[in-house]
């Protein structure tokens, strides 16, 4: 420790000395990995059935070794219906979040180290977006977005060749993407504005100003690592959200399109129909729960690594 | 203070012209109008009826009109789906409703969530933490969507007393209320742990510690201030949102509340009524935005100095 | 802490909130049963309950109980109708001049049934400056729509009250049928006192039909109204028939969700529910084989063609994809059973019925499509461009489409795509052309094959197909111009025929009204239209 403590280390590489340290937080990682791996890599295997292929002799059936977890109520097979949904979500789970993180962190950052009325024009904008109604504001951008959003279809079909059958649903998450990432920073930024007003106020900050250093700097270096922990943990909390408006929003037409699912769809239908078979419920729901539960306990983790102070630990 | 809160409520005024201003030119952009019924209307009637409303007009003039009629009259405008029904008739009746089921969700919510991620944050790391932060994780996981229905089947077909739907008793208002609780109750918890943990490293606290202050006091007095900042600033939209409605939650238990409205005045193109529950969400955003930076001032001295709030 | 100091509170105070909870163990529904109202699930809440703004299903339900107009319905038999507010009529040979003469009846507020209130009430939907949504239902008066369009005087519409008990139609073409059409809401009376106090005839806004103001002539007047919650009615002391009413009073909830008001039905929270779910049927079956109820409707679930497109303006294309849907397996396994395959448009009933045409199979005819595919110029598919399905965001509707693209891709070898709309964007896209293939559906507003096979008129406001055909036309027409009863039957078939050939639409099945209904509940019988008298169900305790 001495050594270390001597060659003097960043930030970051502490920070991943004691993520790794993390046994849940490490298995946390691992699980992810390997939930990702077997939504993208799985169904390329023949062992998992189409996800589309209707099979109306077997509908609602129970788990059998051809269909591990049942069929669903047009007899697709549930398990691939879950793999193929679980590419959809995680994407839209790390793109989605990830926009509307930077997006939301610089914004909180920025308003709450300028302040005055740059602070105050900034807040009170959050707070137009926010009461503004998401469904109307969605309806009105998804119309907006149809044509160009055909186009880049079409392009990329001319160009790379690709069928438009595999193409079109993951460049449809792209309007998507926009929307949510668009309008989720709204609390992220309160939060972290927040957090910033009263980091400013410290000691260390007023001290970095006194030796001259530029504002970014102090912004980025100085400020937001400390509030990466709260941040950390509120974006991990903001996925679930995330993933789930993906489904309302596929039902009113923007997004993942019918008969590809995503696990909110999934969810959806399956919680209609709870009474009649609840496996169709329970199997994308636990794939739902499992993840985010990992990606919580990995949140909580890089959190405890992030913290500076636990530097002196 | 009074200063400052004057300043607040001035642009809280603004938030709320600008808010306005941009749904009614918003909604106007949505495919369809009011009129448009399951079956094709005339031509000659979709005509007469948008000129009896005004739609004919252009937009500008539309737009005038409207805050001739706020202003002048207090009139927020006819329903134009539900035709005789004034949009604040809407709003009287449903408003109470969300009220009150927001009221008892966010007790719920606080009531169970700040000591349960206090005692997260307390016994960080131990079995307490992970019972209660897995709770939090599946109250924020699964969906309303499905809470609701899972409840309203076990609890409310089996419990006497409970019902799975409707507003018929004052009862009904317990499982939409706890299932509005618990999901936010999950988000407390997980945030007030968060800041927690974070004020319970901080120097004054370890200070405190080796000073031999009480646990309870350590938390409640040293350390709940600070730590419940990411919180407070999560509850007032949330808590915003929460007394203007939730629509999984009222259709799911047939709650008469906002959130219905919401939803269908929005797929049915009802101008004037969408525009009004906007205004008073609005209202409510801006009001719980003031207090809440109003209670982080007071729960974090630092911060007055600067004015920030 | 905090938490151990609370939660004995907690759990004190809802152990208190469910003791007084267990005091009375009975359900809602049973209570409700004890005092003699009947509460019904209503699908949604009313728009309006005057009849000339009223446009949904929901809506007439209610009015049907508040207002009555010159006849009123049987509560068995569709066929059968009775003497309503008019106690007696009759009309010339080719039925175009119809006399009622009315009974003494009173408005709820004592004032006299007068034939000038029918004459006040068809004024006032068809005014030109009053924008009557379905002005369009009171057409076969004569002209009806030229006053509607301001191109006539009032003096000219064949309405006249000769005095106050003798109302006189005048019609513009021979109207056999009328009886029918008058059991629709838009034919009621208004109490024109009523609504001159509330602001006059062409006042939309008008209150007179909100609770606390109406005055009404149905078996029961308007008691209050909570939006979303509930619509209350009480038994109608000035009724003519009010001795004959045989509850004291109805609730109708607007339940939207049908999953929510299938649990509530199964927690006794009403007595009879407007829709089972597809999802929920075989539990429902299951647990309340005593309740559940399966009626034919008069309803066909269709997909319209947009027949101004290619390649969906050729008849082969629309004619393959027709002939590669399994109907038999869609209403078996993506409905449950909920209907019945349609092998026409018009579902049968009144008396009507049109031979299948070819084109409209039970079981699939693969090879026949992929030949008439072959035809049109896309063997195997090939070449055929992605055409999208638009849906409502309904999950039957989606189910649905989902089942057919894959049908079509395996017969067929195309590939569709499924557009989910939201509500007003499906109604605008459908009414403005703008879609390859909808998702619809059309229920009849009166008994007669009229109410669906008008639809095809060219032009006509619900063809929204792009579709029309002279000949089709010239059927309708002569349908409309003659008084027997058998020749406009065989003039309507004509016209199913040529448009079946045709195919702008592809007919999936008749729907059925899946529903429950508790067994204390008594003289309620399955209807084709689902307009149930309500006062003539009985609701024991």
């Amino acid at each position: 420790m001495k050594k270390n403590y001597e060659q003097g280390n960043s930030l970051w590489k502490d920070a991943r000395r004691r993520l790794c340290r993390n046994r849940a937080a490490m298995a946390s990682l691992v699980f992810l990995l390997l939930m990702a791996l077997a939504c993208f890599v799985l169904p390329l295997f023949p062992c998992i059935a189409n996800p589309n292929a209707t099979n109306l002799s077997s509908i609602a059936a129970d788990c059998s070794w051809a269909h591990p977890f049942g069929t669903d109520q047009l007899g697709r097979d549930l398990l691939a219906r879950v793999l193929y949904g679980g590419r959809i979500s995680l994407l839209v789970g790390l793109v989605a979040t990830a926009v509307s993180f930077v997006i939301g962190l610089s914004y909180g950052l920025i308003s709450g180290y300028v302040g005055g009325r740059t602070d105050a024009l900034m807040m009170r904008t959050v707070d137009v977006l926010f009461a503004l109604p998401f469904i109307v504001l969605v309806i009105v951008f998804s119309l907006s977005i149809e044509e160009p959003s055909r186009e880049l279809t079409n392009w990329v079909v001319e160009h790379t060749g690709w069928s438009r059958e595999s193409v079109a649903p993951i460049l449809g998450l792209v309007p998507l993407f926009i929307a949510i990432g668009a309008l989720g920073w709204l609390t992220l930024a309160r939060i972290v504005r927040t957090q910033t007003l009263e980091i400013k106020a410290q000691e260390y900050v007023l001290a970095a100003r006194s030796l001259g250093l530029g504002h970014l700097r102090i912004l980025f270096c100085h400020i937001a690592p400390n509030l990466l922990g709260t941040v950390v943990v509120y974006t991990t909390l903001a996925v679930p959200g995330i993933m789930l408006t993906e489904s309302t929003l596929s039902f009113i037409g923007l997004g993942v399109r019918a008969p590809n699912s995503s696990w909110g769809t999934l969810i959806k239908e399956g919680a209609d129909r709870m009474e009649a078979s609840p496996e169709l419920l329970f199997f994308p729901a636990l794939f739902f729960c499992l993840t985010l539960l990992a990606l919580n306990f990995l949140g909580d983790g890089l959190r405890d690594a992030l913290d500076p102070k636990s530097a002196k630990d | 203070m009074t200063k400052l809160l004057l300043k607040r409520l001035g642009q809280g005024v603004l938030v709320i012209f600008v808010l306005q201003t941009i749904t009614f030119f918003l909604v106007r952009l949505l495919p369809g109008n009011p009129f448009l019924g399951e079956r094709k209307l005339p031509e000659h009637i979709m005509a007469q009826l948008n000129s009896l409303y005004g739609l004919d007009q252009s937009p500008l003039l539309q737009y005038l009109n409207y805050w001739k009629g706020i202003l002048c009259n207090g009139d927020f405008g006819p329903s134009l789906v539900r035709e005789g029904v004034q949009v604040a008739d809407i709003i009287a009746q449903a408003f109470p409703v969300s009220l009150w089921l927001g009221v008892l969700g966010m007790g719920i919510a606080i009531v169970l969530g700040i000591p349960a991620g206090m005692l997260a944050a307390y016994w960080r790391n131990r079995w307490p933490d992970s019972l209660f932060m897995l709770l939090a994780m599946a109250g924020i996981c699964i969906p309303a969507f499905v809470i609701a229905p899972l409840f309203g089947l076990s609890l409310g077909m089996h419990v006497p007393g409970l019902s799975v739907a409707g507003w018929d008793d004052p009862l009904c208002a317990v499982l939409p209320a706890l299932t509005l609780g618990l999901i936010n109750a999950a988000y407390i918890a997980r945030l007030t742990r968060g800041g927690m943990v974070e004020v319970l490293a901080a120097d004054f606290i370890r200070t405190a510690r080796a000073k031999g202050v009480r646990a309870g006091r350590l938390l409640f007095v040293h350390a709940l201030r600070s730590g419940l900042l990411p919180a407070v600033s999560y509850l007032g939209p949330a808590f915003a949102a929460l007394i203007t409605g939730s629509f999984v939650v009222e259709t799911c238990f047939q709650v008469p509340g906002m959130g219905l409205h919401f939803v269908n005045a929005t797929t049915d193109r009802d101008y004037f009524l969408i525009q009004g529950l906007v205004f008073c969400y609005g209202v409510l955003i801006v009001i719980a935005n003031l207090v809440v930076d109003l209670v982080l001032v007071a729960l974090n001295p630092r911060l007055r100095s600067q004015g920030a709030a | 802490m905090g938490r151990v100091k609370l939660l004995p509170f907690i759990c004190v105070s809802l152990a208190v909130l469910l003791l007084a909870g267990c005091g009375d163990s009975r359900s809602s529904a049973e209570k409700a049963a004890e005092q003699g109202i009947l509460i019904v699930g209503n699908n949604q809440e009313p728009l309006s309950l005057d009849p000339h703004k009223a446009t949904a299903v929901a809506d007439g339900k209610i009015i049907a109980s508040l207002l009555e107009g010159l006849v009123r319905p049987d509560a068995q038999d569709e066929t059968r109708i009775h003497p309503g507010m008019a106690e007696r009529w009759e009309h010339n040979a080719d039925a175009t001049e119809w006399t009622f003469h009315l009974r003494e009846a009173q408005w709820s507020d004592g004032k006299p049934v007068s034939a000038h209130d029918f004459e006040y009430a068809y004024k006032r939907l068809l005014h030109p400056q009053f924008g009557g949504k379905y002005a369009e239902m009171l057409y076969p008066l004569e002209n009806a729509e030229a006053f509607n369009r301001g191109r006539c005087d009032w003096s000219a519409v064949g309405v006249k009250a000769q005095d106050s008990r003798t109302l006189k139609l005048r019609l513009s073409g021979p109207t056999p049928h009328l009886l029918h059409l008058l059991l629709h809401f838009t034919w009621c009376p208004v109490p024109a006192h009523a609504v001159e106090a509330h602001g006059g005839m062409l006042d939309r806004r008008s209150l007179w039909s909100r609770d606390g103001n109406w005055v009404g002539n149905g078996a029961y007047v308007l008691d209050s109204h909570h939006f979303n919650d509930y619509l209350s009615v009480a038994a109608n002391p000035r009724y003519w028939r009010a001795d004959e009413v045989r509850n004291r009073g109805i609730r109708f909830l607007p339940i939207v969700n049908g999953y929510t008001e299938t649990r509530m039905f199964m927690d006794g929270k009403l007595h009879i529910s407007n829709n089972v779910p597809p999802e929920l049927l075989s539990v429902a079956k299951a647990r309340r084989p005593d309740a559940y109820c399966q009626d034919p409707y008069y309803c066909t679930i269709f997909y319209r063609l947009n027949t101004t497109r290619p390649p969906l303006d050729d008849v082969r294309v629309r004619r393959a994809l027709s002939l590669a849907i399994d109907r038999e397996t869609l209403v078996n396994d993506v409905v449950r059973g909920a209907g019945r395959p349609a092998t026409t448009f018009t579902p049968p009933g009144a008396g009507y019925s049109v031979e299948a045409a070819s084109a409209y199979n039970r079981r699939l005819a693969a090879g026949q499509a992929r030949r008439l595919l072959a035809e049109a110029g896309y063997p195997e598919g090939k070449g055929f461009p992605t055409l999208e399905i638009m849906t409502t965001s309904r999950d039957v509707q989606r189910v649905m489409a989902e089942t057919i693209q894959a049908m079509w891709q395996k017969e067929l070898g195309i590939h569709v795509e499924i557009r989910a709309c939201e509500w007003t964007a499906y109604k605008a896209a459908q009414q403005n052309g703008d879609y390859d293939i909808s998702s619809s559906s059309w229920s009849g507003d009166f008994l007669d094959a009229a109410t669906f096979v008008e639809l095809w008129r060219s032009g006509g406001g619900n063809n929204c197909t792009g579709w029309g055909s002279p000949d089709c036309d010239a059927a309708l027409a002569a349908a409309r111009a003659t008084g027997a009863a058998d020749e406009r039957r065989t003039h309507l078939r004509r016209a199913e025929q040529l448009m079946l050939e045709a195919q702008p639409v592809i007919p999936l099945y008749w729907s059925e009204r899946t529903y429950l209904k508790s067994p204390a509940v008594s003289g309620w019988h399955p209807l084709l239209l689902d307009n149930h008298p309500l006062d003539a169900v009985q609701v024991k305790p």
